[in-house]
């Protein structure tokens, strides 16, 4: 499960509410209304289950309003020095139908979300671009598969085939990464489709690849690190998720040391409680999946960081989950992506409640309502 | 001098003024018009260069530099490149162009919104973001024919949001039209509204699709850092240049303000006619009261107080005048806007000026002029009346004979002046300032040669003429020249008001006939085709088409060369054909068509100091390349320096590439050939085609629309010749009343002194006319050789319009008769022994 946009909203032409800070314009945007599902007239919908077959879904689905490909990973350098990173593209259609294109007029608008967290040094940095499709600006395609928006990429360099290259420039730092899948993608909610409310068609198609081995160099104040470690890519089509009653999310991505992988993602209704739509997946060694449903699991919200704009943040949680007891634990409390949707995306490492062992690591992403 | 008799002296002056309203207001309204010319001028530049610089930067912005490509703009693929390849994100496309919605033209400006986003930019007063995520402008790329405006100019133009108009974009200034229906979604405050007058924002899309621009922008436009330029300017594409934006509005505003400064030259021309005006009657008036000053000096009034009231009196003029003639300046400034605007260089886009620009430094600058010019004027007259006897009064004649006296000292001084002028224009010293001073020597020695010219010639006539003439005849001839420093003075006057039509009348003519032969030079051939998917296939294709003797391709591009940026015309044709050639040796036209060389425009080899044989550096595909210069070719387009090459050269160092233009050559053996290509292409809406005689049309109409003010300015030059012709003469006339009315008692008849007055008229009519011709044809000259080319640098063919000339001498003889109607109706029927009796 992923936040979806803020183009979404404007495009759909609900009045964001436009704010100065500093020189920078800042979305407030309502989630809920974000991902409702008002307009959803002559989109695909995600209704029931598909057949995956891959490397054809790496690429784009059209007829579907949005679409995101999500990379999130936990890096290292031989000195052991920590950094976490995101990088997104997200999708959105501009009207239902319009595959046709040409010149600038675009079929889809772009968005692409990029954040480093510098554990050693407390920096985090968030970054976002918007873009038209065309002509060739942004875009998703196969053979070779390529993701972009600008000089933002995930691509591969052999047809579809990893390891995939994900290349990121920006002034305040880059990415220069290789990925490649450890195992088979993991089809997420009941057989790859995701029901994020009881509506039939509130849901999204969508697959995980949990365990991207990933190595590389990242740039940050003109210094360079070799790094290596794990990243996670989850893949998400929907037309709407969300109901009215629903307003925000707690999710988490977890690779464990031992090899298993385990997302949960807490949707929360308009009171900030758990709502029942809320669901997740633990898989083991060999790709075989577990489907996680709310009563099977315990979160308790340890401790709160709150961000500039007022929003309580929980960066440590306890998890239960049969045998497993676990404390989650943001790695900085202040991975906070004030962008035109502001969120709580970050690094986090997975304890044992018990003996504080470090079981994993994993990403946190918190999206609240103010 | 006690108060009562400071009033007495002021009471004269103004039972003076009562007594002869003809010359007085004749004078007054000299003063008006001059100053009315300079004012309406300056206000108009002043509001033309600032809708001008708003409209460069409402579209432009606060950007840094720009990409520009050839005849077609930059291809849009080159912008995907800058983003996705180089990460130049501070970037956004942009096109623009006219379309016309109900007989109106508005800018519709098409751009991205979101990379306007990056930009951060400050349009015509938009905040970017604001313009940018304003929803009804997202829905921009959701439907495909929405427009914005800005509030003020939606109310200027009428329209209200949800309306629909049926616009249309005129491929050429001639062809078909093409029509798109847009929808205004929504109006949005902005703090700047002049700078938003009459543009249409919508997205980029849909301005590339309703101005045809199909895979092509007008131009990337950028922010960047030093460390950047370098990096763009290594990546950039053959064919595309980088410009800084500020050189870019420099040299546009630079063509501007020099076409300007010609227009103020030549309204502070009329203004100096009107100083001639105003000496004339002051001269006069302080003749006439000679003896009233003569009484007062006699009655102990001081010479400092006759100074003060002659000056007085002078100034009172000069004030009211210039008041007037600020306020007419501020109404007539207003309705030359338009001509003034559209003597501005094309751009992309259309400039809206619909409001005026109240500047103060205009009203002050008239003001100043006026009142000065007036008083310096009067300053001789007030000297000399401060000279009056006492006691008596002091013959006439005496001052007369005196002025003889001073004739040849004039006429030296004269001609000192003129050679001071020559001199000053033969030296490049000053440019164009020292252009405008030399023409002002000049005229100011001609007006001094005036007296004595005539002098000599009526002698001459006299002496020839001794035994042919009766009476009346001689006798108009000799009073012309008894009172040489009244008529000469008025005859110099004319001369020069109207020289100032006919020099400006043959400058325009003969860059009018220059520009025509230019065009047959330049755009050879019957056909043009120009658009996208100019190959060769095409061209062959072409060329079988019955009626075509050849096909020429070509295309303009830029170039970054060691003059600074230019603009690049390729073609395959021999030089002979391409261009109207101005300085080359025979030998070298071979190798320019072998491509081993090139060939400048005018303007940009006279502003480098560039001539044959010397080499230019062209950045091509291949790096940084030395040329030789073969030949200098006449160029009147009034944009950057143009450089011409051959095909083969441009293969060499830049590479293939296809045609932006084809020309097509009929051997007239096929009177269909124009609708055979248009059917032919008919198929292909990418590509338009125009016959080229219409190519001619539209420039010469373009010209013609550039010099419209010019010929407005030389009507209203002409009015005050007319003007300046009428009160010199009627005041001269009616001032030797007396003389008439002794005739009359000695016996001649009313007709004869009719006749005699208007044959005296008549003769100093013919005087100024003839003199006018010199004159005129020098200030010609001088606007052509040196004004013109040190504003431009264009060089022009002379010729000599003989309208002009003779509408100069009926001109004078027209204004002369009629200034002589009523003086010699009034003489005629003046009682003698009345009149005399004053004597």
């Amino acid at each position: 499960m992923k936040r979806i946009i803020c183009l979404l909203l404007l495009l759909n032409a609900c009045t964001p509410a436009l704010e100065e800070a500093g020189d920078e314009a800042v979305f407030s945007l309502d989630v809920g209304e974000a991902l409702g599902g008002d307009n959803t007239a002559g989109y695909l919908r995600a209704e029931e289950p598909r057949v995956f077959s891959f490397p054809q879904d790496h690429g784009l689905h059209p007829g579907y309003r949005n679409e995101w490909w999500y990379l999130t990973g936990n890096l290292q350098n031989e000195n052991g020095r920590r950094f976490g990173y995101q990088l997104t593209f997200f999708s959105t259609a501009i009207a239902p139908g319009s595959t046709s294109s040409s010149g600038w007029q675009s079929p889809r608008i772009w968005m692409a979300h990029a954040a480093l967290s510098d554990i050693t040094s407390g920096q985090h940095i968030a970054l976002e671009r918007f873009s038209r499709e065309n002509p060739g600006l942004a875009g998703a395609r196969l053979s070779p598969f390529r993701v972009w928006l600008e000089n933002w990429s995930l691509s591969s360099n052999n047809d579809n085939a990893f390891p995939w290259q994900i290349e990121l420039n920006d002034d305040s730092f880059s990415l220069d990464l290789q990925v490649s899948a450890a195992k088979e993608p993991v089809l997420q909610g009941i057989d790859g489709l995701s029901q994020k409310s009881p509506d039939p068609g509130n849901a999204s198609y969508y697959y995980s690849l949990t365990r991207l081995n990933t190595s590389g160099s990242i740039r940050l104040n003109g210094e360079s690190y070799d790094v290596s470690g794990l990243s996670w890519l989850d893949r998400e089509w929907s037309t709407s998720v969300l109901a009215d009653n629903q307003s925000g999310w707690d999710w988490f991505s977890l690779q464990f040391n031992d090899g298993q992988e385990l997302m949960y993602y807490q949707l929360r209704d308009t009171q900030g409680n758990a709502h029942p739509s809320s669901a997740g997946n633990l898989t083991d060694l060999d790709a075989q999946q577990q489907y996680i449903q709310p009563e099977d699991i315990s979160l308790q919200e340890l401790s709160n960081w709150e961000a500039p704009n007022g929003v309580e943040y929980t960066t440590r949680w306890r998890m239960q989950y049969q045998e497993h007891d676990l404390i989650i634990a943001a790695l900085l409390e202040d991975q906070f992506m004030n962008l035109s949707v502001p969120y709580w995306e970050g690094a986090v490492e997975v304890l044992d409640a018990d003996t504080q062992e470090l079981l994993g690591r994993g990403y946190l992403e918190m999206v609240r309502s103010p | 001098m006690t108060l009562p008799g400071k009033n007495l002296l002021n009471l004269s002056a103004w039972r003076y003024a009562r007594q002869h309203p003809w010359q007085s207001w004749l004078s007054f309204l000299g003063i008006v018009l001059g100053v009315m010319m300079v004012v309406a001028i300056d206000l108009a530049n002043n509001s033309a260069n600032r809708a001008f610089a708003l409209a460069v930067d409402s579209v432009n912005g606060s950007i840094t530099h720009q990409i520009v490509g050839g005849d077609r703009g930059v291809p849009e693929e080159n912008y995907t490149a800058l983003r996705t390849e180089l990460g130049i994100r501070r970037s956004a496309p942009a096109i623009s162009g006219t379309v016309i919605i109900d007989d109106t033209g508005f800018t519709l400006l098409g751009q991205d919104l979101l990379s306007e986003l990056s930009l951060r930019r400050q349009r015509a007063g938009f905040e970017t973001t604001g313009t940018a995520f304003d929803p009804a402008l997202l829905d921009f790329s959701t439907r495909q024919n929405v427009i914005v405006m800005s509030q003020s100019a939606a109310r200027l133009a009428g329209f209200s949001t949800g309306d629909t108009f049926r616009a249309y974009r005129q491929e050429t200034p001639m062809t078909r039209s093409i029509e798109s229906v847009l929808e205004l979604v929504a109006t949005l405050p902005s703090s700047d509204p002049v700078a938003t007058e009459g543009i249409l924002y919508t997205d980029i899309a849909v301005a590339q699709r309703v101005l045809g621009r199909s895979g092509y922008i007008d131009s990337i436009d950028l922010i960047l850092d030093e460390q950047e330029v370098a990096q763009v300017q290594n990546w950039l594409p053959p064919g595309l240049t980088l410009t800084d934006s500020e050189t870019r509005n420099d040299s546009l505003t630079q063509m501007t303000e020099a076409f300007h400064i010609n227009l103020l030259a030549m309204s502070l021309l009329s203004l100096l006619v009107a100083a001639l005006l105003i000496y004339n009657t002051v001269t006069l008036s302080v003749l006439r009261r000679e003896k009233t000053l003569g009484i007062f000096r006699a009655l102990g009034v001081s010479r400092q107080e006759i100074h003060r009231l002659v000056l007085g009196e002078a100034a009172l003029y000069g004030i009211f005048a210039s008041i007037i003639g600020i306020g007419l300046g501020y109404l007539l400034g207003k309705s030359l806007l338009d001509l003034v605007t559209a003597a501005i260089p094309d751009l992309n886009y259309r400039l809206n000026v619909t409001s005026f620009l109240l500047t103060p430094s205009s009203l002050i600058l008239g003001f100043v002029l006026g009142t000065g010019v007036t008083l310096l004027s009067a300053a001789l007259p007030a000297w000399r009346a401060t000279r009056a006897k006492p006691i008596t009064l002091q013959q006439r004649a005496g001052h007369d004979s005196h002025w003889q006296a001073i004739l040849p000292l004039l006429s030296t001084g004269g001609l000192l002046l003129m050679l001071a002028g020559f001199v000053l224009l033969q030296s490049a010293w000053w440019g164009l300032v020292g252009g405008f001073i030399a023409l002002t020597l000049l005229i100011a020695g001609f007006c001094l040669l005036v007296p004595g010219i005539m002098l000599v010639c009526l002698q001459l006539l006299l002496q020839v003429l001794q035994r042919s003439l009766r009476l009346p005849g001689r006798m108009s001839l000799r009073n012309i020249r008894n009172s040489l420093n009244r008529t000469g003075l008025a005859v110099a006057a004319l001369a020069v008001a109207l020289a100032v039509t006919v020099g400006v009348g043959v400058m325009v003519d003969s860059f009018r006939n220059t520009v025509i032969i230019w065009l047959d030079q330049s755009f050879q051939g019957d056909i043009e085709l120009t658009g996208v998917g100019l190959d060769q296939q095409l061209a062959n294709e072409l060329a079988e088409l019955g009626g075509v003797s050849l096909v020429s391709a070509s295309l303009i591009s830029s170039v970054e060369t060691s003059l600074g940026q230019a603009r690049l015309h390729v073609g395959d044709l021999p030089a002979a054909q391409s261009y109207y050639l101005k300085e080359f040796n025979e030998s070298d036209l071979a190798r320019f068509n072998r491509g081993e060389g090139i060939m400048l425009s005018e303007p940009l080899a006279w502003l480098n100091q560039v001539t044959l044989g010397d080499t230019v550096t062209l950045t091509t595909g291949r790096g940084n390349q030395d040329f030789p210069v073969l030949g200098i070719f006449y160029d009147y387009t009034p944009s950057q320096g143009l450089i011409g090459i051959h095909e083969t050269l441009y293969t060499q160092w830049w590479g293939a590439r296809e045609a932006g233009r084809l020309t097509l050559f009929s051997d007239d053996s096929n009177p269909q050939l124009f609708a055979e290509v248009s059917s032919f292409l008919q198929g292909n809406p990418e590509i338009a085609v125009f016959p080229n005689a219409e190519i001619r049309n539209v420039t010469l109409a373009i010209f013609d629309r550039t010099f419209a003010i010019t010929s407005v300015l030389r009507i209203l030059a002409i009015i005050i010749a007319f003007i300046g012709v009428l009160s010199a003469l009627m005041a001269l006339l009616l001032e030797r009343g007396r003389e008439f009315a002794t005739l009359r008692a000695c016996g001649m008849t009313p007709a004869q002194i009719m006749r005699l007055i208007l044959m005296q008229t008549a003769v100093m009519g013919l005087f100024a006319g003839l003199l006018s011709l010199p004159l005129g044809l020098m200030m010609s000259d001088v606007l052509i050789d040196v004004i013109n080319k040190r504003s431009f640098g264009w060089s022009m063919q002379h010729f000599l319009p003989s309208g002009v000339l003779l509408e100069a001498m009926v001109l004078a003889l027209v204004a002369a008769l009629l200034a002589g109607i009523y003086p010699a109706f009034k003489s005629a029927r003046v009682n003698p022994s009345r009149a005399l009796r004053e004597e």
